[in-house]
C-alpha cells in the first residue's frame, strides 16, 4: 500500500509556491483581509443607501490624484512580477532594482494618498462619509505600509544571497500579499471614487 | 555553507531500523525542559494543554458570574447587586463564555489532538500556534482587566450602539471590550490559519480528505468561517472604538445609524455560533464510534452536513433582527433560511443514533456526555427553528425562552461534548484514566443540573419575562421557577466541581492508560500515553479511514502502516501531502523553540494597552518593536528551507 | 377582521387537551394567567401568532420526545459492553444510512409545512384588516416611554407618558421612536415586539379584542433600569375612551388655591424638567405630567400612584429607581414645601 502512493521519490524541502505551507498561510490571510476590506465597503454603501443627504457630501471626490495613484500602484505589481521574473531566472541584480523600483513606487503613492487626504475639505470627524472614507482608504494605507515593510525585508533578504531561482519562496508569498493590497486598491479606488463620478451619487 | 539540498528521497523504515533515531528526535522535539521550555515552546501539545487549562479557568469565571446572577434572579425584588453591578456580570458572563471559553476550548482540543489524528508531528505553523496561545491568554486578561475595579463592559455581549457609543456609556468598560476584541481576533484568526495549512499539507501520507477525522471536518469548517467572519466583528468594534474616541460617526449621524452595528456584528455573530458547535459535533462523532464499536455511520454525510450547516449560517444573519423593522419579506426569507438549518443538523442527529443503534454501545463517562450531547442538540435545535419563525420570534424575541435555546445549544453541543472529550482524551494527554465512578456522579449532576437549570427557562420565556434584567417584581407568575433555575444552576456547578476534583485526584492517582485505553480507530491511539515530542518515531501511512481497525473489520486487502514509514530525522521535519488525496508532496520543516512569540504577544498587547490610555508615543513604539519582531521571526532560515543553503546532513 | 377578532381565542384552546399530553401542558396552563404570558393571547396582532406558537410548541416537543426515545432505545437495546474486553469487537452491522434517509425524507415535510405556516402567520399580523382612526407615537426614553396621540380626523393630539389608553376592539396604530438607545415596545398579550430605533421610525400596530389592562416592558436592553421600563395599556370600551380622550385632550384646568403654593414651586422645581400643558412647566427631559394623578402607577410603572410612593419619588428617585435621570429633591424641598408639591402633583387629575 505505501508503495503504491509514492514512496522512493525524491521530495522538496518545505517547498516553492503551492507546496510549501507558507502559500497556505498567507493566501488565508489574504482571503481574511479581503473579507475585512469587504466588511469595510459594505457599511460604506449601507452609510450611502441609507443617507438622507446627498452622499457624498460634498459631490463627488476629485479624480486626480486618485487616478495617478492607480497607475502608480497597478505599475508596482508588475514592477514586482518583473523581480520576481528575474529571480526565478537567478537575475539577482535585476531583480533587486525591481524590488527596489516598487519599494519607491510604493511610498510614492503613500506620499501622494497623504496629500490627498490634505486637499480633502472635510475631516474624519465631519459626517459618517467622512469617517468612512478616512477610515477605509486608511486602513488600506496601513496595508500600504505594511507590505512595504515587508518588500523591504524582502530587499535585505535578496541582498543578502538569500535567494535564487531554486530557492525563493519566502519572496513568492510576500509578494502575493503585495498584489493584494494592489488589487484591493481598485475595489476601494472603483467603490469611493469612480461610481460617485459615474454619477450614482445619492440625493445630491 | 554548502551546496543547496533542495529535496531528498525520505527513507521507508521502521524505528528498530533506524539506530538511535528515537533518542535523537527526543532531543531535537524537545531541547529544553522546566519553565524555559513551556514558555519558549512550539510543541502542540504543550500549547494545546494550555489552551485547554485557560479556557477551563475562564469557564470558571463565567461560571460563577453565572451563580451571582442567578442568587440576584432567585428571588423577585432582590438587592444583591445594583442594577450597573448586574448588567457588567451579565456581559461578562456572555463574552466570557462565548469568546473566552467556547471557541478557545475548543481550539486546544484540536491543536492537541489533530496532529495526533493526522500523523503529523506538529502544525503547520508551530509558533503562530505559540502566538495565538499568548494572544489569547493576554487578550483574555485584556478583557477582565477592568472587573476588579468595577468598569467592566455593561452593554451585553452583542454591545449595541448607541446603548454602547460614548453618549450613554461613558466609562472604560466598552472600549477595553473594543479593544480586547480585536486582540483577541488576532488570536483566533491566527490559530484558524494554522489549522487551514496544517490540514492542506500535514496530514500522513494516505489521508485522503474522506479519510480525515469528523473533527478535522468540523475544526476546519469552523476555521474557513472564522476566515471570513472574524474581519466583521474585529471591525464593527474596531470602529465603535473610532467613534468612541476620536469622535468618528459610523454608527451616528447621517447614513450610517445603530443599524449598521447589527448587520456588521451578527454577519459575525451568527456563524460565530456554528463555529463554536461544529468542532464539539466533530469530538462527539470521533468519540462515539470508539464508544459502539463500529465506525460511524453516514461519514459522508456528517461531513458534508457539517459544512453545510456553516455555509446556510452564513446567510441568516438577519434572524437577530426581525424585530428591527426590516421589511417583512426579507424577515420571511431569511426565518425560513434558518429553518432549513435544521435539516443538516438532522442528518447528524440521525447519523448518531443510528451509530449507537447498530452498534454495542459502551457506557462510559465520555459515551454518556456524546449521548446527553444528541438530546440537548435535538431539544436545543427545535426551539431554534420555533425562534427562526418570524411572527413567533417577535414573541420570543429577547425572552428567557431565547437563554433558554442558546444554553441548550451552546451548552449541550460544546460544554457536554468538549467535557466527552476530554474524559476521552485525558488518557492520551496525561497517560492516566479520569475516575468512571466520579465521572458519571459529575455527569448525572451536571446534567440534572443542566435540565433543570436550562428547561424551566423556556417556561419563564414564554410567561414574558424579558432577559437581561436585574430584577422582577412579584406577581409576574416568574417567581417559582427563578428559584427552581438557581438551584439548577447549582447543581450543574456541582457538577463541575466533580469533574474538575476527578481531573486533580487523576493526574496522579489515575489509573495508568496505555497507549489505547478505549480501543479507538484514528492514529493518536497508537502512539505511548502520553505521546513523545516528536508524537511519531516514523509517519505513518494511512489506507482507510480507521488505520487500527481495519484488521478488526476486514473490509478489504488494504491496510495502514504505523509500525513503518518515513524516517524525517534530518531536523525537525513532518511529512508533507497533497490536498485531496494526501501524497507525499514534500518534506515540512518545524520550527525550534523560541520566545519571539511570546516577545510578539506581549508587544501587540501593549499596543492595545497604549490605545486604551491613548498614549499613541507608546503605541507606535510597540509599532516598531512588533516590525522588528516580525522581522526576526520571518528571517529566512536555512534549517527551515527558507533560504538557499540547506545544511547537508 | 372576522378573520381572528373572534375566533383565535377558540382554536387555542382547543389545541391545549392536546398539549396536555406533554408533562408540563398543566403548570403551563396554569401560569398562562400571568400579566406577560402569550401563552393565551387578546387581540388579533398576536392571536394567528399564538396558535403557530402552540403548534410549534407541540411539534418541538414531540420531535424532542420521539427523538430522545429512540436514542434512549438505540442505548438500552443492547447488553452494554464493557472494557476492556470491549476493545476486541468490532463490527460494521446493520443498515445505519436507512436512518438518515428516513429522518431526512420525515423531517423536511415537517419542517416545509412549518416555514409554510410560519409565512402564513406573519402575513396574517403584519397590517390591521382595516384602517386605523387612532396614530399613537411612542417615544422610548431611558426608562419610561412618551406617548403622542394624534386623531387625524378630529385632528387633535396630545402628550402622556407610560400608560396608553386604546378604546377596545379597534386597531391603533403605532409609530415607534426613540430619544436615545434602542428599546423594544412589547405588550405580549397583544403584540410581537418590534424595536423603537434612534433615526428610525418603525411602524406597527395593536388592538386589544377585549377591555381591560395589559402589561408591557422594553424588551432590549437598554441600561441600568432596562428591567423597570415597563408600559401599561388601558383599553375601554368606546363611550369611556371618548371620556377619557375629551379630558385628556384639554390642558391641565385650574387648579384651586390650597395647592397654588405647590404649583408656584413646581415651576421652579420641576418645570424644566416636566411639561403641565396649560402652564408654565414646558421641560422635555422628564414625562410630560399634564393629568399625571389619573395614571395607575408612576416610575414607569414600578409604584402605585399612591401618595406615600408619590412622595417618596419626589424626594428620592434615585433611591427607588437607581441611576433613574430623575434627582433626588429632598433637599430643594425641605419640609413643608415637598408637600405642597406633592399635594399639587396628586390635583393633576
Amino acid at each position: 500500500m505505501s508503495e503504491g502512493i509514492g514512496v522512493g521519490h525524491a521530495l522538496p524541502i518545505g517547498g516553492e509556491g503551492r507546496q510549501s505551507v507558507g502559500w497556505w498561510g498567507v493566501m488565508c490571510l489574504i482571503a481574511t483581509e479581503g473579507a475585512l476590506f469587504a466588511y469595510l465597503l459594505f457599511a460604506y454603501f449601507y452609510a450611502a443607501v441609507n443617507a438622507d443627504t446627498p452622499w457624498p457630501p460634498s459631490g463627488p471626490p476629485d479624480l486626480k490624484i486618485a487616478s495617478l495613484n492607480t497607475v502608480i500602484l497597478i505599475s508596482t505589481s508588475g514592477t514586482l512580477w518583473l523581480s520576481e521574473h528575474d529571480l526565478e531566472r537567478n537575475r539577482i541584480r535585476r531583480s533587486r532594482l525591481w524590488l527596489l523600483a516598487t519599494i519607491v513606487l510604493g511610498v510614492i503613492f503613500v506620499s501622494l494618498q497623504l496629500v490627498e487626504w490634505s486637499n480633502k475639505d472635510f475631516t474624519p470627524t465631519s459626517h459618517t462619509y467622512g469617517s468612512l472614507f478616512f477610515i477605509i482608504t486608511g486602513t488600506h494605507l496601513a496595508h500600504v505600509c505594511v507590505g512595504i515593510v515587508a518588500l523591504a525585508f524582502m530587499l535585505v533578504w535578496t541582498l543578502l544571497h538569500y535567494f535564487d531561482a531554486e530557492r525563493h519562496n519566502v519572496f513568492t508569498v510576500g509578494a502575493l500579499y503585495w498584489h493584494f493590497v494592489d488589487v484591493v486598491w481598485l475595489f476601494i479606488f472603483s467603490s469611493l471614487y469612480l461610481l460617485p463620478n459615474l454619477g450614482l451619487t445619492h440625493g445630491g | 555553507m554548502q551546496t543547496p539540498r533542495l529535496e531528498r528521497v525520505p527513507r521507508f523504515a521502521s524505528p528498530q531500523d533506524v539506530a538511535g533515531l528515537e533518542a535523537r528526535l527526543e532531543r531535537l522535539f524537545e531541547p529544553t525542559h522546566g519553565l524555559r521550555a513551556w514558555l519558549g515552546t512550539v510543541d502542540h501539545k504543550k500549547l494545546g494543554v494550555l489552551y485547554i487549562v485557560t479556557a477551563f479557568v475562564f469557564l470558571l469565571a463565567g461560571g460563577i458570574e453565572a451563580l451571582v446572577l442567578r442568587v440576584q434572579l432567585a428571588f423577585p425584588s432582590q438587592r444583591l447587586l445594583s442594577p450597573e453591578a448586574y448588567n457588567q456580570l451579565f456581559t461578562m458572563h456572555g463574552m466570557t463564555m462565548i469568546f473566552l471559553y467556547s471557541l478557545p476550548v475548543l481550539s486546544g482540543i484540536a491543536i492537541y489532538v489533530w496532529p495526533l489524528m493526522l500523523g503529523a508531528r506538529d502544525l503547520a505553523f508551530p509558533r503562530l500556534n505559540a502566538l495565538t496561545y499568548w494572544t489569547y491568554l493576554f487578550s483574555g486578561l485584556f478583557l477582565y482587566s477592568t472587573l476588579p475595579i468595577g468598569l467592566s463592559p455593561n452593554a451585553g455581549w452583542f454591545n449595541y450602539v448607541p446603548l454602547s457609543a460614548q453618549p450613554y456609556n461613558p466609562g472604560p468598560g466598552i472600549d477595553v471590550f473594543a479593544l480586547g476584541m480585536v486582540l483577541l481576533g488576532f488570536s483566533t484568526t491566527g490559530s484558524s490559519i494554522n489549522f487551514i495549512a496544517t490540514l492542506a499539507r500535514l496530514r500522513a501520507p494516505g489521508m485522503s480528505i474522506n479519510r480525515m477525522p469528523i473533527l478535522v471536518w468540523g475544526t476546519v469548517t469552523a476555521s474557513v468561517g472564522n476566515l471570513f467572519m472574524l474581519p466583521a466583528v474585529s471591525l464593527c468594534f474596531f470602529l465603535l472604538h473610532l467613534d468612541r474616541n476620536y469622535g468618528m460617526h459610523v454608527y451616528s449621524g447621517y447614513g450610517g445609524g445603530p443599524l449598521l452595528w447589527q448587520h456588521i456584528f451578527w454577519f459575525f455573530g451568527h456563524p460565530w455560533v456554528y463555529a463554536l458547535v461544529l468542532p464539539a459535533m466533530g469530538i462527539a462523532s470521533d468519540g462515539l464510534p470508539t464508544f459502539c464499536r463500529r465506525p460511524l455511520v453516514g461519514y459522508t454525510f456528517v461531513a458534508l452536513s457539517t459544512v453545510a450547516t456553516m455555509m446556510i449560517g452564513y446567510g441568516v444573519w438577519t434572524h437577530h433582527m426581525f424585530a428591527t423593522g426590516l421589511s417583512p419579506m426579507a424577515n420571511s426569507l431569511i426565518g425560513a433560511a434558518s429553518i432549513t438549518i435544521a435539516i443538516p443538523s438532522a442528518i447528524g442527529v440521525f447519523a448518531w443514533i443510528a451509530t449507537i443503534w447498530t452498534g454495542r454501545p459502551v457506557i462510559t463517562t465520555a459515551f454518556l456526555h456524546f449521548a446527553a450531547m444528541i438530546f440537548l442538540f435535538v431539544a436545543g435545535g427545535v426551539t431554534g427553528v420555533m425562534t427562526a419563525a418570524v411572527a413567533l420570534d417577535w414573541q420570543l424575541h429577547d425572552t428567557y425562552f431565547v437563554v433558554a435555546h442558546l444554553h441548550y445549544v451552546l451548552l449541550g453541543i460544546n460544554l457536554f461534548p468538549v467535557l466527552g472529550g476530554i474524559y476521552y482524551w485525558f488518557p492520551k494527554m496525561s497517560g492516566r484514566m479520569l475516575d468512571e465512578t466520579l465521572g458519571k456522579i459529575g455527569f448525572w449532576l451536571s446534567f440534572i443540573g443542566f435540565n433543570i437549570a436550562f428547561f424551566p427557562m423556556h417556561l419563564l420565556g414564554l410567561l414574558g419575562m424579558p432577559r437581561r434584567i436585574y430584577t422582577y417584581e412579584t406577581g409576574l407568575g416568574w417567581d417559582r421557577i427563578n428559584l427552581v433555575i438557581t438551584v439548577g444552576a447549582f447543581l450543574l456547578a456541582l457538577g463541575i466541581a466533580v469533574f474538575l476534583f476527578n481531573v486533580a485526584r487523576s493526574l496522579r492517582h489515575g489509573r495508568v492508560a496505555g497507549n489505547d485505553p478505549w480501543g479507538g480507530g484514528s492514529l493518536e491511539w497508537s502512539t505511548t500515553s502520553p505521546p513523545p515530542a516528536y508524537n511519531f518515531a516514523v509517519i505513518p501511512f494511512v489506507a482507510s479511514r480507521h488505520p487500527l481497525w481495519e484488521n478488526a473489520l476486514d473490509e478489504g486487502p488494504q491496510r495502514s502502516v504505523v509500525r513503518r514509514g518515513f524516517v524525517l530525522d534530518a531536523g525537525k521535519e513532518t511529512a508533507g501531502t497533497t490536498l485531496l488525496d494526501g501524497m507525499p508532496y514534500t518534506i515540512v520543516r518545524i520550527a525550534d523553540e523560541t520566545y519571539v512569540p511570546l516577545a510578539l504577544a506581549v508587544a501587540i498587547t501593549l499596543f492595545f494597552v497604549a490605545l486604551l490610555f491613548k498614549a499613541l508615543w507608546i503605541a507606535a513604539a510597540c509599532i516598531i518593536a512588533m516590525i522588528a519582531l516580525t522581522g526576526a521571526w520571518m528571517w529566512p532560515r536555512a534549517e527551515l528551507g527558507q533560504r538557499r543553503a540547506v545544511r547537508h546532513e | 377582521m372576522s378573520r381572528s377578532q373572534r375566533g383565535a381565542a377558540e382554536p387555542v384552546t382547543r389545541l391545549m387537551p392536546l398539549a396536555g399530553t406533554v408533562p408540563l401542558a398543566a403548570l403551563v396552563s396554569g401560569c398562562s394567567a400571568s400579566p406577560m404570558s402569550y401563552l393565551s393571547t387578546e387581540g388579533p396582532a398576536a392571536d394567528p401568532v399564538t396558535l403557530m406558537g402552540w403548534g410549534f410548541t407541540a411539534i418541538a416537543a414531540a420531535t424532542t420526545l420521539i427523538i430522545s426515545g429512540l436514542l434512549l432505545w438505540a442505548v438500552v437495546r443492547h447488553r452494554p459492553l464493557r472494557l476492556p474486553e470491549a476493545r476486541e469487537t468490532m463490527e460494521r452491522g446493520g443498515n445505519g444510512l436507512k436512518w438518515i434517509y428516513v429522518g431526512t425524507l420525515v423531517s423536511t415535510p415537517v419542517l416545509f409545512g412549518m416555514a409554510v405556516w410560519m409565512v402564513a402567520a406573519t402575513a396574517a399580523v403584519i397590517a390591521p384588516g382595516r384602517p386605523t382612526a387612532l396614530t399613537i407615537q411612542v417615544i422610548g426614553h431611558q426608562w419610561w416611554w412618551e406617548l403622542r396621540y394624534l386623531d387625524h380626523q378630529k385632528n387633535q393630539s396630545f402628550i402622556g407618558a407610560n400608560e396608553i389608553h386604546v378604546p377596545a376592539g379597534v386597531p391603533v396604530k403605532l409609530e415607534l421612536m426613540s430619544a436615545d438607545v434602542i428599546h423594544s415596545f412589547w405588550i405580549p398579550k397583544l403584540s410581537g415586539k418590534m424595536d423603537l430605533v434612534p433615526g428610525q421610525l418603525n411602524e406597527t400596530w395593536i388592538e386589544a379584542s377585549h377591555e381591560g389592562e395589559y402589561r408591557g416592558q422594553c424588551a432590549e436592553f437598554c441600561g441600568a433600569q432596562h428591567a423597570n421600563m415597563v408600559l401599561l395599556l388601558v383599553a375601554d370600551n368606546a363611550a369611556a375612551f371618548e371620556a377619557w380622550w375629551n379630558a385628556h385632550a384639554q390642558p391641565q384646568g385650574q387648579v384651586a388655591d390650597a395647592v397654588s403654593h405647590g404649583r408656584d414651586l413646581f415651576m421652579k422645581h420641576c418645570g424644566e424638567c416636566h411639561t403641565v400643558d396649560g402652564t408654565a412647566a414646558k421641560g422635555k427631559d422628564g414625562p410630560n405630567l399634564t393629568h399625571v394623578a389619573s395614571r395607575r402607577k408612576i416610575g414607569a410603572n414600578i409604584y402605585p400612584n399612591k401618595r406615600g410612593h408619590l412622595g417618596g419619588w419626589i424626594a428620592d428617585a434615585p433611591t427607588m429607581k437607581p441611576r433613574v435621570r430623575m434627582p433626588a429633591m429632598a433637599e430643594k424641598l425641605p419640609g413643608g414645601d415637598l408637600i405642597a408639591v406633592l399635594d399639587y402633583v396628586q390635583s393633576l387629575h
